[in-house]
């Protein structure tokens, strides 16, 4: 039995079909932009912002989600004390798996983010062979006390 | 019509849906609890609009694709096929911008499932042959474009010392196994555990992302194991692995291919 990838190229050189080429064409776009990430310093620090959540646009972050990035980057965050704040009753800090925002929106997060004292500040710090990318919001209560509002603290 | 009289695409389509909705009656009761704690506890921040904050978007398209998905493993007809493919993907893509989901790693396998999905529908009843020289590659294709993804991003100082996964798993996780570890093992032993572990991990995704170019039937065992061995090894990745494994067995269906049915 032949390889499939040989049957693939044979398939389509006598009649291309062109959804099975689309998806391929796609999934060659997307593991370009995987590959660039040990090669060029932008492609890992706007991988890096795009797990924060900092400096990509809405449009462009939506066309560049179904890009696969489990447990990628070295992500670590930390919930200190905001000006005006205390800090929460037990340390938060550690590792986050991949896209490190998700520890503002993650339903259980939601939970216990919302019994520290807020304000508080979330620290986020993302790293790639030798590119760093670091990012703080501001956590604050919702108005009426419900829920919580998240603000990017501007870089000194 | 007998299982093995269907036509091998019908057979595979069955297949990657029964195990996407698995992975979907599995994550039910957490994603409900998602919905109602987004709900009591919504984020107001400045990145996502107000309907990709909506718990009831949430828990429509997360839901919704459980009345196409049971209406295929009834009865899989060539219109059921179609509308649940079209259907299964997009409601992937909403998961994958919400603010509560953009984040879980089971919508990006799901999406490209999903598409393999539609290119079965619309390509393959009609096309048995089609279906059975391109449809093992395009299986294999996202497999290695997984692992990929999966791979690259770990080839980093950390995940080499297994720093990582020792900390979001194994340090304090409550799965049987990790619990277990900690009780039979003091802490050197423990990091030098997950270190190996680690490594191995990241030497296996960076090899699965060359599936591509194995034959098929190696190419699906190979896959079957990875994934079993990755949800068995650090619980709680089922909703990843269970559409792994049902792309990997709709690959194998495929290759199969010709039978009466086709």
């Amino acid at each position: 039995m032949r390889l499939p990838i040989v049957e693939f190229i044979e398939a389509n050189v006598r009649r291309p079909d062109r959804g099975a080429l689309a998806l391929v064409a796609a999934i060659l776009v997307f593991s370009g932009c995987i590959l660039s990430l040990p090669l060029s310093e932008t492609a890992r620090r706007a991988a890096l912002e795009r797990f924060q959540l900092t400096r990509w646009p809405l449009a462009a972050w939506m066309v560049f989600q179904p890009l696969p990035s489990m447990y990628n980057f070295e992500n670590r965050w930390e919930v200190v004390r905001a000006p005006g704040g205390d800090l929460c009753p037990t340390p938060i800090e550690g590792f986050v798996n991949h896209h490190v925002y998700n520890r503002l929106v993650l339903f259980d997060w939601r939970l216990r983010l919302r019994r520290c004292p807020l304000p508080a500040r979330v620290h986020f710090r993302s790293t790639y062979l030798g590119t760093t990318v670091e990012t703080t919001y501001r956590l604050e209560s919702g108005p009426d006390d419900h829920g919580m509002v998240v603000t990017p603290v501007a870089s000194p | 019509m007998t299982w093995r009289d269907r036509p091998a695409v019908t057979r595979a389509f069955v297949v990657l849906t029964a195990a996407i909705f698995t992975a979907r009656v599995l994550f039910a009761r957490q994603y409900m609890l998602a919905a109602a704690t987004v709900a009591a506890v919504p984020v107001q921040d400045h990145f996502f609009p107000w309907v990709l904050r909506q718990p009831l978007v949430l828990a429509t398209a997360f839901l919704a694709p459980l009345a196409t998905e049971l209406a295929v493993l009834l009865r899989p007809t060539a219109g059921r096929m179609r509308r649940h493919a079209v259907w299964v993907t997009v409601s992937a893509a909403i998961l994958l911008l919400h603010q509560a989901s953009y984040f879980f790693a089971t919508w990006v396998v799901v999406f490209w499932a999903g598409l393999l999905l539609v290119w079965m529908a619309y390509r393959g009843p009609g096309d048995a042959e089609g279906a059975r020289r391109q449809g093992p590659f395009l299986a294999q294709l996202l497999i290695s474009f997984w692992f990929l993804g999966g791979a690259a991003g770990k080839w980093t100082a950390a995940y080499w010392t297994g720093a990582p996964l020792y900390d979001l798993f194994f340090a304090r996780g409550p799965y049987a196994l990790h619990a277990w570890l900690r009780a039979s093992l003091d802490g050197d032993s423990l990091r030098l555990l997950v270190a190996w572990f680690s490594r191995a991990v990241v030497v296996t995704e960076s090899a699965m992302a060359c599936t591509l170019l194995m034959p098929a039937r190696m190419a699906s065992i190979l896959t079957v194991v990875v994934a079993l061995g990755m949800w068995g090894c650090l619980g709680g990745l089922s909703d990843i692995a269970l559409p792994m494994i049902g792309v990997a067995l709709a690959g194998r269906i495929l290759a199969e291919g010709a039978n009466p049915g086709d």
